[in-house]
């Protein structure tokens, strides 16, 4: 049966119902924050009561910071209701009415809110486990091959938690850096799959959204994906890649998460997004460490050094920031893209980025120079990586992908795909490439571009 | 008996509707649109059925009138809305209280499901959801960018499926893409909540996007024309309600009814409220202007709101001409009396003033009040067409429109001079109208030999030349269209483009003089549209793309413009002359003409137009039209029901003299030769050629500057103007060196008899009994005569009678 990156919408709105108890005509019995305050708030406080834009210093979005209250002193006082200024706004009996465009709260949203105060406000239901605990060994930082045999995933699931009848672009791709695996961001889920053989290997399901980025952990043990639901929620998971085992989930942010990387010591998700931060989460207890202000547009890209030193941020009006990764502190600016970046790509000391000028420029990290640049697919380039060895593999807007050396010599110019080239990555000698119709291509590197094979459509392989 | 009537509101110029008068001898009953062509399956026509009561009080009365379809097995009737059954024709019937009216229905592959069009459908969905309010914003918001108004297509269909791939739209479960969960509040959205899931709207997006969002054919149809009905109405009291309906035609020929998708703007809420369906709303007393918003075209209705149950009896009012005619019809449908005719000394000072921009002499005056002809009126009014002073006034109008001003090291006296000179001999030849603006637009060779190629060289920038040439000849000013779509007419970037390309071969070269310029035609140059760089071809605005090969492309032009079909330009020639005299034109201001800024009678503006042709753009023929009719010759007092009229002529418009006029009216009432810097003893203010020549009255008062087409003169009110009279030397000076009072004491003249006549002299009228009674007993000092004299005159001088014409 062929696989497409999606699931079936019966299934999806069973699932969407599961995940959140939105839509109900009467009040529970007891209500919380989280089970149903917090989807309300969602919906129509948090564009701007979020902790990064935080109007009048009010933060809906989380328990902690809908108690705290505004500048302007608390805004819910448990057990009182009717003197509650959240509740006072959104009704509309006090200024400012909120939310201050679009639609009022409905009746019934309004009435569980009320309730909420009025049960002195409590956070969750008693009954609900315990949130996953993340569980994310710290790893060693080194350049060279693992010890060992290179880590594959074991006996996943392989059953889609979603199947449409039509792909979606293909967003999200990696390979892996030691092991012949391809992963693949699919509908509410991340798809493994054999770089040789294109057979699936195991989903990993990710409900928490489209994943907009998948990326595999310097040692190749652990599979990361990020991303959410647009305008709504975003979210980063982790999954050891030989049990299909999830150990960490962390953010909490108010919109897809767009950009994010795993350091190679695997202590910390560094994520971004429409937000314009650049947010490092602590992969041990899922704690917000920082958050740089600097990107004055989407954050699109985040990449770390495979030595761990430094990680570099891009954004959707052509900056580049590096950090570096002890401090936290900026390292450099890396000025010479006049729009969007679209991805960045790391090796020790060498930075490359890929721009919606077209072009791939190599970056000097340490001097903070260009070393290299040149127009790699007119229109528009997507996406660059490194491979382990240090080839350069892009792909863009005019359906190519191409593997490079550094000196800017194609070395593979794949034929053409159906669409917009999105992602495109070298696993082994096999290139893997997908586009704007959802469509992935298997190239052998030693093939001269031609394709043998679609991932995802034959799982079966070749 | 059919009594449909056809659509009044005419597709090329989408307004101009003849009001219904008040005259309907019975109801009648009108259905809209009069046919219905249902082309495929999901294709819709819904009708509004309007009663025109005997009271000239429109109802809509789709609801209850009852609808049938002739033949059932052809198509499905719902209420007011048709949907297609089966191939083949048949009819609606509609029924009111005795009416009857009966519409052909087409139907044409009714099982046809035509693929969804991301231009025909999709793109209205953000036109009516008003996204493109927020995100058409020259950098977007919120990191999301359409274009103004929905102008470029292509680029929206590129941003939304394709510059962010992966964030607007999920084609895989295309409900939770981030276009459909931002629009229906699912998900957080600065704007809000625009459209209900599972409404029209969001199946329209949703039906696009589970098609895989594909993008249109190259050669889909376009919206051609889109049509608003009815074209006009008249309703009675608040909280009355009327369904509108627009209907779009394409490309292709088809027809379909938009209503749904429209947007809807009143520019008098207070007075007409309009829904998102189309429903409109009156409230209180007043006129409104409705516009229906599609693709790239805006169309609008005139609706009348009139108190309910109000007592209003229309007079016997004499009309003179069918202007008469057309502006009554108007002030009955707003229950307006119109103010009675002015008396003889007024009409004969407001005509030398409109016509011949000089005051009437003391001897005319007297013949005037004293002849006993019944048609000593309409004789002044050839009289006055007949003097230089029409020469003047008309030269000066069009040194304004052309902006005729020395510009340093561009533009110099000589050739400034020469150009004035040449328009005048235009006026004075009297060519017409049409032939003048055609000379201007094809002049070449040297600016000293063809003065009218001074056209070209008083403005090098063809953008500034294509701008101004469309606001000075055709009254349009279409500089929005030049970076987006009109927000607020018709016009386009492709418009602004194709019209701009008329001008793009104009070659310009120095000549011996360095006050000479040579204009040519350089046979090369073309205009880009900024959206994708392409070559625009010439294009009429509003019109067709003329073949211009191995032609000059102004001849071609020149010939479009001068053409007496030309929809434009007698418009706006008719409404130049008609604002002269009438003070406020039909549309105002005279050089915006645009579907949001709507003549007050359309009908009107159309007949002098028509006038205008028929004369053979002949504005003194035109003018003798207007000063005859009775709406010219009324009074500026008004009655109880036209106080508040402005723009619909139930009384004369009081308005202050133009700037030049006032000065040689200052000097010929204090029968004083001016001399002006620059120009010789006794030549006035009205011949100055140049804007630029120095002149701190005129300033004050306000003359058109000329460095732009729409500077014109300024006639409002300033403190320095008040004080410049009182204090300044122009009234004290004119009076000083004049010396009237002295002139006419020295003549044997009693102080009483010099009163009188510096009376007539100012403001055209004997002192009134009480004025005379009180004025006469300052002149018990015959040592004081003079002084007392001239005091009266500088009192009359700066009097409201005098600055004013009334």
């Amino acid at each position: 049966m062929p696989l497409r990156l999606s699931l079936p919408r019966g299934f999806a709105a069973a699932l969407v119902a599961a995940a959140s108890l939105n839509s109900f005509a009467a009040i529970p019995e007891k209500v919380t924050y989280d089970d149903h305050v917090l989807p309300i708030l969602q919906n129509a406080c948090n564009n701007c009561h979020n902790p990064d834009k935080k109007k009048a210093g009010l933060d809906l979005s989380s328990y902690g910071g809908s108690l705290q209250g505004s500048d302007g002193g608390k805004v819910v006082l448990p057990g009182d209701a009717a003197a509650s200024l959240l509740l006072k706004c959104v009704k509309g009996t006090e200024e400012p009415v909120m939310p201050p465009k679009g639609e009022r709260l409905s009746a019934n949203d309004i009435a569980i809110i009320e309730k909420w105060i009025a049960l002195r406000a409590p956070e969750s239901l008693a009954s609900k486990g315990a949130p996953v605990a993340n569980n994310v060994v710290a790893a060693a930082v080194s350049l060279a091959r693992p010890s060992g045999p290179p880590p594959m995933p074991g006996n996943l699931a392989k059953a889609p938690v979603l199947e449409t009848p039509r792909s979606n672009a293909l967003i999200a791709l990696a390979a892996s850096p030691w092991a012949p695996v391809t992963a693949v961001g699919g509908q509410k889920q991340v798809l493994l799959y054999h770089s040789d053989t294109l057979e699936l290997l195991g989903i990993l399901p990710f409900p928490e959204g489209l994943p907009t980025i998948v990326k595999f952990s310097r040692n190749g043990e652990l599979v990361m994906a990020g991303g959410g639901v647009g305008a709504k929620s975003g979210k980063v998971a982790l999954w050891k890649i030989g049990s299909g085992e999830r150990v960490a989930t962390v953010g909490n942010e108010v919109d897809q998460v767009l950009a994010a990387d795993l350091s190679p010591d695997q202590t910390t998700v560094a994520l971004g997004g429409p937000n314009r931060l650049v947010k490092f989460y602590n992969t041990k207890d899922g704690s917000l460490v920082r958050s740089n202000k600097k990107h004055t547009d989407w954050v699109t890209a985040i990449a770390y050094s495979p030595d761990g030193v430094y990680v570099a941020s891009a954004d959707r009006a052509g900056g580049i920031t590096v950090w570096e990764t002890a401090t936290g502190a900026e390292a450099v600016t890396l000025p010479g893209h006049k729009t969007a970046v679209n991805a960045l790509a790391f090796l020790p000391g060498l930075l490359a980025s890929a721009g919606q000028d077209g072009t791939v420029v190599l970056w000097d990290v340490a001097e903070g120079k260009e070393r290299k640049k040149w127009t790699a697919h007119p229109g528009g380039c997507e996406f660059v990586d490194f491979t382990t060895d240090g080839k350069i593999v892009t792909c863009g807007r005019d359906k190519l992908a191409k593997v490079w050396d550094q000196t800017g010599k194609a070395l593979l110019t794949t034929q053409p795909l159906s669409e917009i080239a999105l992602r495109a990555v070298l696993s082994g000698e096999t290139v893997v490439a997908g586009d704007w119709n959802g469509n992935i291509k298997a190239f052998l590197l030693a093939d001269g571009g031609k394709s043998f094979g679609d991932v995802g459509l034959k799982p079966s392989g070749k | 008996m059919n009594r449909r009537r056809l659509s009044p509101a005419s597709l090329s110029t989408g307004l101009l509707v003849l009001l219904p008068s008040l005259l309907q001898a019975a109801p009648l009953l009108e259905v809209f649109p009069t046919d219905a062509h249902l082309r495929h399956k999901l294709d819709r026509q819904s009708f509004v059925v309007r009663v025109i009561q005997d009271n000239g009080i429109h109802l809509d009365v789709t609801n209850e009138a009852k609808l049938t379809l002739e033949d059932a097995s052809k198509a499905v009737l719902d209420k007011n809305v048709v949907t297609p059954k089966a191939e083949g024709a048949t009819r609606l019937k509609v029924e009111w209280k005795g009416l009857s009216a009966v519409v052909p229905v087409a139907v044409e592959k009714p099982d046809l499901e035509p693929p969804v069009s991301f231009k025909l459908d999709v793109m209205p969905v953000f036109m009516k959801a008003e996204c493109n309010r927020c995100h058409g914003a020259a950098r977007g918001q919120d990191g999301f960018k359409l274009s103004l108004w929905g102008f470029d297509p292509d680029t929206d269909y590129f941003r939304i499926t394709r510059e962010f791939p992966g964030r607007r739209v999920n084609l895989a479960v295309p409900e939770e893409s981030l276009l459909l969960t931002k629009s229906d509040g699912e998900a957080a959205h600065t704007g809000g909540k625009k459209f209900e899931k599972g409404s029209p709207l969001y199946h329209t997006m949703l039906r696009w996007l589970k098609a895989g969002a594909p993008e249109d054919a190259k050669d889909i149809a376009k919206v051609q024309g889109v049509e608003l009905m009815p074209g006009s109405l008249v309703m009675e009291g608040p909280g009355q309600t009327f369904r509108m309906n627009v209907r779009a035609t394409f490309t292709d020929g088809s027809t379909r009814d938009v209503t749904s998708t429209a947007l809807f703007l009143s520019n008098n809420e207070g007075t007409a409220k309009v829904g998102a369906d189309g429903t409109l709303t009156t409230g209180a007393r007043g006129e409104a202007f409705v516009t229906a918003r599609y693709g790239e075209f805006t169309v609008g209705t005139q609706v009348i709101v009139l108190p309910k149950d109000l007592k209003f009896e229309w007079p016997k009012v004499e009309e003179r001409n069918e202007i008469d005619k057309l502006v009554n019809t108007k002030l009955r449908n707003l229950r307006m009396t119109p103010s009675e005719l002015c008396d003889d000394l007024t009409f004969l000072r407001r005509a030398y003033i409109d016509l011949t921009g000089t005051l009437p002499s003391l001897e005319r005056v007297v013949a005037f009040r004293d002849s006993k002809d019944p048609a000593k009126r309409e004789k002044l009014v050839d009289e006055l067409l007949k003097q230089p002073g029409f020469v003047d006034l008309w030269t000066l109008k069009w040194a304004d429109l052309l902006q005729v001003r020395t510009i340093q090291n561009q533009a110099y006296n000589k050739t400034i001079q020469l150009y004035y000179n040449w328009i005048r001999d235009q006026i004075l030849a009297d060519v017409p109208l049409n032939e003048l603006a055609a000379k201007l637009l094809t002049a070449s060779g040297s600016n000293m030999e063809n003065p009218a190629a001074n056209f070209y060289s008083l403005e090098l920038d063809p953008i500034r030349v294509t701008e101004d040439a469309a606001q000075a000849m055709l009254g349009i000013r279409i500089q929005c269209a030049q970076c987006h779509n009109h927000p607020f007419d018709r016009w386009t970037m492709s418009d602004y483009r194709g019209f701009m390309a008329f001008f793009m071969q104009v070659g310009r070269k120095q000549g011996e003089d360095p006050r000479e310029k040579i204009i040519f035609n350089a046979a090369g140059g073309e205009a880009k549209h900024p959206v994708g760089d392409k070559v625009v071809p010439p294009k009429f605005p509003g019109a067709e793309e003329p073949d211009v090969k191995g032609k000059d492309r102004r001849e071609v032009l020149a010939k479009w413009l001068a053409d007496p079909q030309n929809p434009w330009f007698a418009k706006h020639m008719a409404n130049l002359v008609w604002a002269q005299l009438m003070g406020v034109g039909i549309v105002s201001p005279v050089d915006d003409i645009r579907i949001s800024n709507p003549a007050s009678n359309p009908a009107l503006l159309d007949y002098l137009a028509k006038r205008m042709v028929e004369h053979n753009f002949d504005i003194r023929k035109l003018a003798k039209d207007i000063c005859t009719s009775a709406a010219y010759q009324r009074s500026t007092r008004s009655n109880e029901t036209n106080e508040l009229d402005t723009r619909n002529y139930a009384k004369a418009t009081i308005r202050r003299m133009r700037a030049e006029v006032l000065l040689d009216a200052i000097a010929d009432a204090s029968d004083n030769s001016a001399k002006h810097v620059g120009m010789s003893q006794g030549m006035r203010a009205v011949e100055i050629a140049d804007a630029k020549r120095t002149n701190y009255f005129l300033t004050t008062f306000g003359r058109s500057t000329r460095d732009n087409v729409c500077a014109r003169d300024e006639v409002s009110p300033t403190l320095s103007q008040a004080l410049h009279l009182l204090t300044g030397d122009t009234v004290e000076g004119n009076i000083r060196t004049g010396n009237l009072v002295g002139k006419l004491l020295s003549s044997g003249k009693k102080p009483a008899e010099v009163m009188s006549e510096l009376y007539l002299r100012a403001i055209g009228r004997s002192p009134t009994q009480e004025e005379s009674n009180s004025l006469e007993a300052l002149f018990s000092d015959p040592e004081q005569s003079k002084a007392t004299l001239e005091d009266i005159q500088w009192a009359l001088l700066n009097s409201k009678e005098f600055l004013f014409n009334h």
